[in-house]
């Protein structure tokens, strides 16, 4: 099976760099920071295949780079360096230019324009924040902030938008009578439920989750990971799993890959991760696991 | 009096006055009236883009027409026949203030015939007869950016229009509907220029939006005090946004009419008579209500 996206040498530096960043940051040097000239190497080379249907877990401390390779992945931040490929049977039918020269993948989607990227993005991404106030839109109704990216889709009907709202509400188990109140009305769980339907609005093939339960109590963190679990296999989704909670690792993710500093430091199947864990850090991170 | 008679009086009274002295034609000088004309082929090659340009001082407050007032003057000819409107009247104190001074630095005849006038600058109506290929229409906007309602900062708006990322306006209308069943914007209705840019009509009522809509007449809107121009040419496509179950709809004046000229097919104005409180509309557009009355009664 070939990959839905194929992600090599993928770099953010925050800082002006220099020629010694790369020897001087790492999981060896215990930091990202370099310090001959001050440049965070916030990501450092992080290459991977996603699949579809796939759930990929990502862990690691923080500051490791797991939230810069998702925000890099849904197009907030410029990477410095490094491809992102798509497969032609993501079938963007929006964006034909991307698939020109005739091959099974993309040109290289970092490149797009940002008129192109934010169509790529609302075809195909969808993604939920840790903190609900990144993700939605408070003081517009909950109704409203899924209708946003139907609108940005392109839908232009209101019964429409307001019965797809209020399907993925329900699926999410929101009280759907109440759609029409604003987030800030809401407990944490529900806007993290609100967060979700409109990461799903528009179908999509890849689903980004960053740190989806971190802060909430463990009774709703246990409902919302299993809401997510049966959406994955109801949707086809393939997700990027961000987490530093081994738990809800092991509970959606097949395979996992440890960051460190900036760098991609053990990759493998969950399972074998957990009980064989090879890096010295993975052995860390495991073993200090309560 | 009519309008007309008081214009022709006044025009008589000054009819030996010549452009005055130490001012160039047009009181701006050819280098402002240069960068102008160039920002209006640029709106006028991009439909709905707000072109910025250097917005000069003039001998009125910013806020009270300077935007609309440069494109005059920089389009200004001896031959013209000018006609300044504000609100659809003729002899208010804006619009007798501007054309007299258009008078005296251009020396161009004054009209309130919409047909006759080759310049028309107004703020904030459309004359109710369909204008001509052969006209202008130059509008006063106080406001020019529509996405302003929903995003304060000018850099986001932007790129909002660059990259066509208008969910946030569409959204603004979707809340409108939930809150109030319908869309709340009475005037400066936003529209979709050329299928491309979300432009302000600048604060006309929504009786006026249809007009903008493939016209024969050329549309170019002034902001002075936020130094933007852009335009609509003719035969451009002017859509309001608009729902497909919640369509865009005009001012309601059925029943009524003007208790002047007894017309029913115009933009009608509410007005209180303070001593019997009775209700009475009149026409908005009063060189078109002062013509109908001419028709019947010469």
């Amino acid at each position: 099976m070939e990959p839905l996206i194929r992600i090599r040498g993928l770099s953010k530096r925050f800082g002006p760099g220099c020629s010694r960043c790369l020897e001087a940051t790492g999981p060896e040097q215990h930091t990202n920071l370099c310090p001959h000239c001050g440049s965070v190497m916030a990501c450092n080379d992080v290459s991977f295949d996603l699949f579809r249907n796939e759930a990929l877990g990502v862990v690691g401390e923080s500051g490791s780079g797991k939230s810069t390779l998702v925000r890099l992945l849904h197009f907030e931040w410029e990477a410095t360096e490094g491809t992102v490929e798509m497969h032609r049977s993501a079938g963007i039918a929006s964006l034909p230019e991307i698939f020109a020269d005739g091959s099974d993948y993309s040109s290289n989607l970092l490149g797009l324009s940002h008129f192109q990227k934010r169509r790529l993005r609302n075809a195909l991404m969808g993604i939920v924040y840790q903190n609900p106030h990144l993700g939605l839109r408070m003081q517009v109704s909950s109704g409203g902030n899924i209708a946003e990216r139907l609108l940005g889709a392109g839908w232009r009907h209101i019964g429409n938008m307001r019965q797809r709202a209020a399907e993925l509400l329900k699926i999410t188990e929101f009280p759907v009578e109440r759609m029409d109140e604003p987030p800030c009305n809401f407990s944490g769980g529900m806007q993290q439920r609100v967060q979700i339907a409109k990461a799903l609005s528009n179908n999509p093939l890849i689903l980004f989750l960053d740190e989806v339960t971190t802060g909430l109590d463990l009774s709703v963190q246990a409902r919302v990971l299993d809401l997510i679990r049966n959406l994955r296999s109801e949707f086809n989704l393939s997700m990027l799993v961000v987490s530093h909670d081994l738990g809800v690792i092991n509970l959606l993710c097949q395979r996992t890959m440890v960051m460190k500093s900036g760098h991609v430091v053990e990759f493998g199947l969950t399972d074998q991760i957990l009980q064989d864990p090879q890096h010295r850090y993975t052995q860390l991170l495991v073993a200090s696991q309560l | 009096m009519l309008m007309r008679e008081w214009l022709q009086k006044e025009a008589q009274l000054r009819n030996d006055e010549t452009p005055i002295a130490g001012y160039p034609f047009g009181f701006m000088d050819e280098g402002a009236k240069k960068e102008i004309r160039r920002s209006i082929l640029k709106a006028v090659a991009i439909p709905g883009y707000q072109v910025p340009y250097g917005s000069r001082e003039m001998p009125i407050a910013r806020g009270w027409g300077t935007g609309g007032l440069q494109i005059t003057l920089s389009l200004v000819k001896p031959d013209d026949v000018l006609k300044v409107i504000d609100q659809g009247c003729d002899g208010s104190v804006n619009a007798v203030n501007i054309k007299k001074f258009v008078a005296t630095v251009a020396g161009v005849t004054i009209t309130t015939d919409t047909r006759a006038a080759t310049l028309i600058q107004t703020r904030h109506r459309i004359p109710e007869e369909r204008m001509s290929g052969r006209q202008i229409l130059v509008l006063q906007v106080p406001y020019p950016e529509a996405l302003r309602e929903v995003e304060p900062s000018e850099m986001e708006t932007r790129r909002m229009h660059a990259e066509a990322d208008y969910s946030r306006m569409w959204l603004f209308l979707y809340e409108d509907i939930v809150k109030y069943g319908e869309i709340t914007i009475s005037y400066r209705y936003p529209v979709t220029v050329n299928g491309r840019y979300i432009m302000d009509p600048s604060p006309i009522p929504r009786w006026d939006v249809p007009k903008l809509h493939m016209a024969d007449t050329l549309f170019l809107f002034g902001a002075g005090r936020e130094k933007r121009i852009y335009a609509i040419p003719p035969h451009t496509t002017v859509e309001p946004l608009e729902f497909e179950d919640h369509k865009f709809r005009t001012e309601n004046f059925s029943g009524k009419a003007c208790a002047r000229c007894g017309a029913t097919d115009t933009y009608l104005d509410e007005v209180i008579d303070n001593a019997s409180g009775e209700r009475r509309f009149f026409c908005s557009d009063s060189g078109y209500c002062d013509k109908r009355r001419l028709a019947w009664n010469p």
